[in-house]
């Protein structure tokens, strides 16, 4: 029990140092770039060599993290308190609201007329076009 | 150990996921080529959240699609988006958080990992209302105001927060070889979203669907229709005898089944020793021991033709999104000129103002190709600096900026009252500009040509005022 115990904390302690230290890289490397970017703006402010500098330091930790979760999940290791049903009294019955066969009717039938309304006044269109010519600041390339 | 076991989630669920996330990100190819998918098919909004700029989507983000309707509501009423929303809501509700968003089969495989975990209490309740919040601010909100009052177009969300944009879009763009140049254009919008991508993913793994619990307003939609919908689970109230186990055993914040914060993932069945719970679509029940549910065999043929039908469904749209589909990009024959230190290929276009831009008419200038979008934000924020540098050496250089041949508002008018005086053009329908230039699915796009017209600039993403006056400076002595 204090074997699995230690496992889980030790995993734990692997997840959130391997998160922190990417978050960590990322704002060094933002930071650098930024410095660099100041004196001559056309100057990227990531490049692949401090990418692949940071992930050299932080390769040994990934493995590690994914070696412990592979050993783990092989022999079945599992926070067995953490998963185990909350403790709260009786809950009281619900059933579902009367008329709701006429609601959803209703609203698909709404549903079904704003999708034509749309594809008609071309709204069809714009979520094609923004789908395929895309924002890059929008998905954080920016 | 039994409790154990009820947390394990049933492996049909776990397929059907599976098999959704691959439905959804159909176009396998596109990982090869580290290039999004741009056929026809993205007019489709998908159910679950999935950026359509993962190289393998084949069907647009609702919510990234909704947001960029309410921000161009000015001109045109968002009813496709909404009426989309309306259905799928209707339909599945949050079924499909359960059963078929990628995002929650990502969450529920973090939450795999051996690791201590933080059970549901009275916190994570309250952390559960945020979702709405990030709803009304990110989702409408900001998108609304920053549309309607300064005529920008912000999808706050995607661009402040969305982790599936990071991770599905920015990081398998940036990690396909083809693709290095786009690492020039990261700053500080990748750093903050990837910052937050560490911590979500974090979260995910020590609180289960985190980020679906407290955080996805895509849920918290679906589950204003929760209790309408057609698909669900259903606690037949004859053998409920209320005892609280199904919330109990749930994972969700849910305060009784079926609610708002429930994703119909049917986990419940199992704690439920009344089995008085079940999947159901309408009257048709899909899972539990309903006294409705079909006879054993018949059931059992039921669902061998559901999954042969699933299966061939997924092959023709592996077959379809990676070989048959005409939208599929070809690459260019021929190489036009466009990589730096090469002479772009002369072109002439016709300007929005009637006049026509021939690029052989530029050489002894400095010249710049913008390619941008009205519904692009960096693209319309940086033409004020091109038509700066424009003002400030009007006989030295010549600009034009090229707008996608895709349109989703009328460019002239989007540009009527700005004031700009640099010449703009809306590509052909052929992609004439975009096909010289290397012009890609991502915007905007800069080309600096030095006075012979040599390449000297090409990349992807925006450009700020001391780079463009950089770059003017490096093609001045070319």
């Amino acid at each position: 029990m204090k074997k699995r115990k230690i496992f889980l904390l030790l995993q734990s302690a692997l997840c959130a140092a391997l998160a922190l230290l990417l978050a960590v890289a990322a704002l060094g490397i933002y930071r650098e770039g930024l410095a660099e970017k100041t004196e001559n703006p056309l100057a990227p402010v990531y490049t692949a060599e401090r990418i692949s500098a940071r992930g050299r330091l932080l390769l040994p930790l990934l493995l590690l993290t994914a070696g412990f979760a592979l050993v783990g999940t092989a022999l079945r290791i599992r926070d067995e308190e953490g998963l185990r049903p909350v403790k709260s009294g009786a809950v009281p019955r619900k059933t579902r609201p009367a008329g709701e066969k006429t609601v959803r009717i209703v609203l698909l039938l709404g549903a079904l007329g704003l999708i034509a309304l749309g594809v008609f006044n071309g709204g069809a269109q714009d979520v094609l076009g923004k789908a395929i010519r895309i924002c890059t600041e929008c998905i954080g390339l920016g | 150990m039994d409790n154990v076991k009820s947390r394990r989630r049933p492996a049909p669920r776990q397929l059907i996921q599976l098999y959704s996330a691959l439905l959804h990100n159909a176009h396998l190819k596109g990982f090869l080529e580290g290039e999004i998918y741009q056929g026809s098919a993205k007019f489709a909004c998908v159910p679950g959240l999935n950026c359509y700029s993962c190289p393998a989507a084949v069907g647009a983000c609702p919510l990234g699609a909704l947001q960029n309707a309410l921000a161009a509501s000015g001109r045109r009423a968002g009813w496709y988006v909404l009426g989309i929303l309306l259905l799928f809501g209707v339909t599945l509700g949050r079924t499909i958080c359960g059963w078929l968003c990628p995002m929650g089969l990502l969450q529920e495989l973090l939450h795999r990992l051996p690791t201590f975990k933080i059970r549901k209490s009275r916190v994570t309740v309250i952390l559960s209302r945020l979702k709405y919040a990030v709803l009304a601010v990110f989702v409408i909100a900001i998108p609304l105001w920053v549309g309607l009052a300064r005529d920008l177009p912000l999808p706050a969300f995607c661009r402040y927060i969305c982790p599936a944009g990071t991770l599905e879009g920015a990081l398998t763009l940036l990690s396909h070889p083809g693709n290095t140049a786009l690492l020039g254009m990261l700053g500080a919008a990748f750093t903050s979203k990837f910052v937050i991508l560490c911590v979500i993913l974090l979260a995910c793994i020590f609180c289960y669907r985190s980020f679906c619990r407290f955080l996805c307003p895509l849920g918290a939609i679906y589950g204003l229709f929760n209790r309408f919908c057609l698909v669900g689970v259903q606690v037949d109230p004859a053998r409920c005898n209320g005892c609280g186990a199904c919330v109990r055993a749930c994972g969700m914040d849910v305060r009784h089944v079926g609610d708002a914060e429930c994703i119909h993932c049917a986990q419940c069945m199992e704690a439920c020793a009344q089995k008085a719970i079940s999947l159901k679509a309408g009257k048709i029940t899909l899972m539990g021991s309903d006294k409705a549910a079909p006879a054993a065999p018949k059931r059992k043929r039921a669902v061998r033709i559901a999954q042969g039908a699933a299966l061939l469904v997924l092959c023709f749209a592996l077959l379809w999104f990676n070989v048959l589909d005409p939208g599929l990009k070809t690459p260019p024959a021929a190489s036009t000129g466009s990589a730096v230190g090469e002479v772009l290929t002369d072109f002439r276009i016709e300007c929005l103002d009637g006049t026509e831009f021939h690029l052989a008419d530029t050489r002894g200038r400095v010249t710049i190709l913008n390619l941008w979008a009205t519904y692009c934000k960096p693209c319309v924020e940086e033409l004020a600096y091109f038509d700066a540098l424009a003002r400030q050496y009007p006989d030295d250089v010549a600009i034009l900026a090229v707008h996608s041949s895709v349109v989703t508002e009328d460019p002239a008018a989007f540009l009527e009252g700005r004031g700009w005086t640099i010449p703009f053009a809306v590509d052909t329908a052929e992609d004439l500009v975009w096909n010289l230039a290397d012009g890609s699915s991502v915007l905007p796009q800069t080309i600096v040509l030095n006075r012979s017209g040599e390449v000297i600039y090409n990349q992807k993403g925006s450009v700020t005022p001391e780079a463009l006056a950089a770059l003017y400076a490096r093609a001045a002595v070319g």
